[in-house]
């Protein structure tokens, strides 16, 4: 291949460079959904009765829930029946180190840039890498127990820690909560859990990297993190997928418990295989997400980059409970092509002088649909509660939308509610300044983009924004001129 | 469904309402007019009355006034009334052509002279309805979506009078109308459905001041529809005044589709009522439309306002603005959806939308929901919301200079409140207006 072909090559093949499929073996159960299923799942896991039995509940539940359709988003039903609810790379047994691992597994996560091997000690980065609905390998994992920090595969959590389990999951988002929620609940393989006791500041970023690589499966991960009185965390989640031309389904349930003045940072570059340019295959993201701040002074913060997926619908909420807690979100969405986006945030102001920000970004190419939904509601018990909100959004085009539908719903005289939003294009004036400086318009787009989306980024850290910066940068290639 | 459910019950005694209107009608139900009336009814019955459980009344339960016994009415009422009955509702000082409606019917005995009207070019309704007007049959039904509103399939079925106003090309009508809906709640509850078609041919211009008023003790709950064309470069003024007794309820909708160079000024004012829904939607369908919406919403008690605002940008090139604002005390209820929608083509659009609202007691409730929808990228669209109280730097700066705690409060909702007045451009409207807050502030400048 002549080096000209090569870089013409890498360059078609930018739209998603993590399209490739990892070539292992894998355990996948009969496509299909049914009590059997969800005892088999639970069998496998080797869980504890009352782990069945939750399961349990929420798929009776489930059964009697009907597919929600309220978001602006359009899509073929999912047939239900046809997904595969577990799957996993073979291995006879848990791995004791990463020795131990498969090797194409480590293969898979040095191809998408994450080194397991503790080789990276310098990034100070904690890793529990999730493919498909199996954790296999957990990084770092000695030096945080030092600390009495806990961060370990859900289904481990199960086994070693049922009595923590027991005790919050489900607590914030229930297994009744919504259709995706009770699905998730019912047929959750792993995920990731964290638990910081009362005091420490963990003193590295955790991170958990998601990548579903079988085809005809849904991933279904359950992530809990519980910050005791006085602790602080911060992690972080990625995901990838392979290119396929049939649409898969990602329904995840988050759950964040902050007890008194913790602080939890949560963030998310979120990268799904989005579809080709003709809408065709993508990911499904259909996810719960939401954290409690149920101590005085608690903290609890979302930060969001949306890039991937066919279609989004994702609302990371915060319930102010705590007496002056406080509750954030930061979202960038971008979408191109014939990708969906519906996305936002609910902050439920609780208790006394709660604090709440939300900022917004969201940016439309190709033909694509991106919607700003968000929920502001001010209990009458939340004296002196202040919310400032801005959604700000950028078109690229004429043939892809903006929206913006936020609700403010205040119940309490001394509450504070600001909201604002604002539609608008890159100025050709902006455009034409950066041509004359030498700034081709597709960079200046670039340039712009960020400029636009770095309140947000700002908020990563450091190792993500520069990552979320570039996939910025390569979600909108193409779609200007 | 229960059949002993109030609600189901109204409903269907709508649907046998409609039954015997049709009885009635003899031959006349073979004009085109009637085939409108009976697919609007279908959908009524097909659409039912809404629920907080549709997306559009999420935060408005109707069912505490649609559970009432009201009764209906087939035919002009024989209501005896004179002008000292409804003189307090008049605004004083103003020259004003003034048109009573009593129960949704037209009193012209009571009203302007017919020269007068006339001059207005205000014709009969009733006679309209028969075929006696193109314009009528052009545009009746023409706008208002019945096909998704259960409120305007029910107007659009029972429209038997109302105003129907064609102003012709280039007049101006110099003196404001002022539409007086009053329904009669002495003796009995009455559902009262009157429906207006506002035509202004191109350049043509004309202000409208509606207000309703609720005469005894009883309850009342009024279903108006409006509908209006603006001809190219025309111009309409709409007042709509709701400072009604706290049991008086009402559905109210205008629906106005813009020609080219055409000017909405739209204000809704809400002193009073029950439970009061108000629909405000606007199409900018030709170059260069404006439109203006404004609102003022005032309530105290366990009032009820809910204003759902549209507008919608079809063509490029058109520019909207919208202010409302809201003060809310004891345990009165506010809500607030405004939708601007630009659609796909139309490009070099300005869109701008506040609500601003202040709660002067805890047991008092704001939702609102600013809505952007944009389909075309060569727009600037904006909104903002807000709910908050008093500023407590400006009552302290009141304060430190000797004002009791009750007139600094006042001062400043008075102030709140004056932006929107100050864009009420008949005067006379404007100083009424003024006084009743003020009364209501029970302070005096």
């Amino acid at each position: 291949m002549s080096q000209d072909l090569a870089l013409l090559e890498e360059v078609t093949n930018s739209d998603y460079k993590y399209g490739w499929v990892t070539d292992i073996e894998q355990e996948i159960i009969p496509q299909g959904l049914n009590e059997d299923v969800v005892r088999l799942i639970s069998a496998k896991k080797n869980e504890p009765e009352f782990m069945l039995e939750w399961r349990l509940k929420a798929f009776r539940d489930w059964q009697k829930m009907k597919e929600p359709r309220w978001a602006n988003v359009h899509y073929p039903p999912v047939d239900f029946q046809a997904i595969s609810y577990y799957a996993a790379p073979k291995s006879s047994e848990a791995p004791k180190s990463l020795d131990e691992v498969d090797p194409e597994l480590l293969r898979t996560f040095e191809k998408l840039g994450i080194s397991l091997a503790e080789q990276k000690r310098l990034t100070g980065v904690a890793v529990d890498a999730v493919i498909d609905s199996v954790s296999v390998a957990t990084t770092f994992k000695s030096k945080l127990a030092e600390l009495g920090v806990i961060f370990c595969p859900m289904s481990e959590a199960i086994q070693e820690y049922p009595d923590l389990v027991r005790r919050y999951l489900g607590t914030v988002v229930p297994t009744n909560d919504n259709f995706y929620a009770a699905l998730n609940s019912a047929v959750f393989s792993d995920g990731s859990f964290v638990y910081v006791p009362a005091g420490v500041r963990c003193p590295m970023e955790l991170s958990t990297y998601f990548r579903i690589n079988a085809a005809n499966t849904g991933q279904f991960e359950r992530t809990l993190i519980i910050a005791e009185e006085g602790s602080y965390v911060s992690y972080l989640e990625g995901c990838t997928a392979p290119m396929r031309d049939e649409n898969q389904l990602h329904a995840a349930v988050v759950e964040l418990v902050a007890l008194d003045r913790a602080e939890i940072k949560y963030s998310t570059v979120q990268n799904w295989y989005p579809g080709d340019k003709d809408g065709k295959g993508g990911i499904y993201n259909f996810v719960t997400k939401r954290g409690i701040c149920q101590g005085y002074k608690s903290k609890i913060s979302w930060t969001q980059v949306e890039t991937g997926s066919a279609i989004t619908w994702k609302y990371p909420s915060v319930v102010l409970k705590g007496d002056e807690s406080i509750g954030e979100f930061y979202s960038v969405a971008v979408t191109n092509n014939l990708q969906q986006a519906d996305t936002g945030t609910k902050m439920i102001h609780i208790g006394k002088n709660t604090r709440s920000r939300i900022v917004s970004k969201g940016i439309s190419a190709g033909k694509s649909q991106n919607s700003y939904r968000g929920l502001v509601k001010i209990n009458k018990s939340a004296a002196a509660a202040r919310n400032y909100s801005q959604c700000d959004s950028l078109l690229l085009g004429d043939t892809c939308g903006a929206h913006t539908f936020p609700y403010l719903e205040v119940s309490h005289s001394g509450a504070t509610v600001e909201h604002e939003a604002t539609t608008s294009k890159i100025g050709e004036d902006i455009l034409f300044y950066c041509n004359q400086r030498g700034i081709d318009t597709e960079e200046a787009v670039a340039l712009i983009v960020n400029g636009f989306s770095r309140e947000v980024l700002n908020q990563l850290p450091m190792e993500f924004a520069v990552e979320a910066q570039k996939l910025l940068a390569i979600s909108l290639e193409g779609s200007v001129g | 469904m229960n059949a002993t459910n109030p609600v189901v019950n109204f409903k269907d005694k709508l649907l046998s309402d409609f039954q015997l209107f049709e009885q009635s009608l003899n031959g006349s139900s073979t004009l085109p007019i009637h085939a409108i009336r009976r697919k609007a009814i279908q959908h009524f019955d097909q659409l039912g009355f809404p629920t907080p459980r549709h997306e559009e009344w999420k935060y408005t339960n109707m069912a505490a006034v649609l559970r009432q016994p009201f009764r209906t009415q087939m035919g002009p009422p024989a209501i005896d009334l004179s002008a000292d009955d409804f003189r307090p509702f008049l605004i004083d000082d103003l020259d004003a052509h003034v048109l009573v409606f009593v129960n949704g019917w037209f009193r012209s005995e009571l009203s302007t002279s017919a020269d007068e009207e006339a001059e207005l070019c205000i014709g009969s309704f009733a006679e309209a309805q028969k075929g006696f007007a193109p314009a009528f049959d052009q545009h009746f039904a023409q706008h208002a979506a019945y096909t998704d509103d259960a409120f305007t399939a029910l107007s659009t079925a029972f429209a038997r009078d109302g105003l129907f106003l064609n102003v012709s090309a280039g007049r101006r009508v110099s003196r404001p109308i002022h539409l007086l809906m009053i329904n009669d709640a002495r003796e009995a509850d009455y559902f009262v459905q009157p429906r207006h078609l506002l035509l202004l041919d191109a350049n043509a211009r004309a202000t409208v001041i509606e207000s309703t008023h609720t005469l005894g003790a009883g309850r009342s709950f009024s279903n108006i529809v409006s509908e209006v064309v603006l001809g190219e470069g025309a111009q309409l003024d709409y007042y709509k005044v709701q400072n009604d007794s706290p049991l008086a309820s009402s559905i109210a909708t205008i629906q106005a589709h813009q020609h080219a160079n055409s000017l909405l000024r739209s204000f809704t004012l809400s002193l009073g009522g029950a439970m009061l829904r108000n629909n405000v939607n606007a199409t900018l369908a030709g170059k260069a439309a404006h439109t203006d919406l404004f609102g003022l919403t005032m309530l105290k008690g366990r009032e009820f306002v809910d204003n759902h605002t549209l507008v919608d940008h079809a063509v490029p090139h058109c520019t909207s603005n919208e202010l409302y604002k809201g003060i809310y005390d004891e345990r009165s209820q506010g809500v607030f959806n405004g939708k601007i929608l630009v659609r796909p083509d139309a490009q070099r659009t300005n869109a701008f939308q506040s609500n601003h609202n202040i709660l002067l007691s805890d047991g008092a409730t704001i939702n609102t929901k600013p809505q952007l929808e944009i389909f075309a990228d060569d727009v600037k669209c904006s909104h903002g919301a807000t709910s908050g109280q008093l500023d407590e730097n400006a009552l302290f700066y009141l304060r430190s200079r000797g004002l009791s705690l009750e007139a600094a409060r006042a001062i400043l909702v008075h102030a709140f409140a004056v932006e929107i007045l100050n864009t009420i451009e008949v005067e006379e409207l404007r100083t009424k207006l003024d006084a009743q807050i003020t009364e209501r502030l029970s302070f005096t400048f």
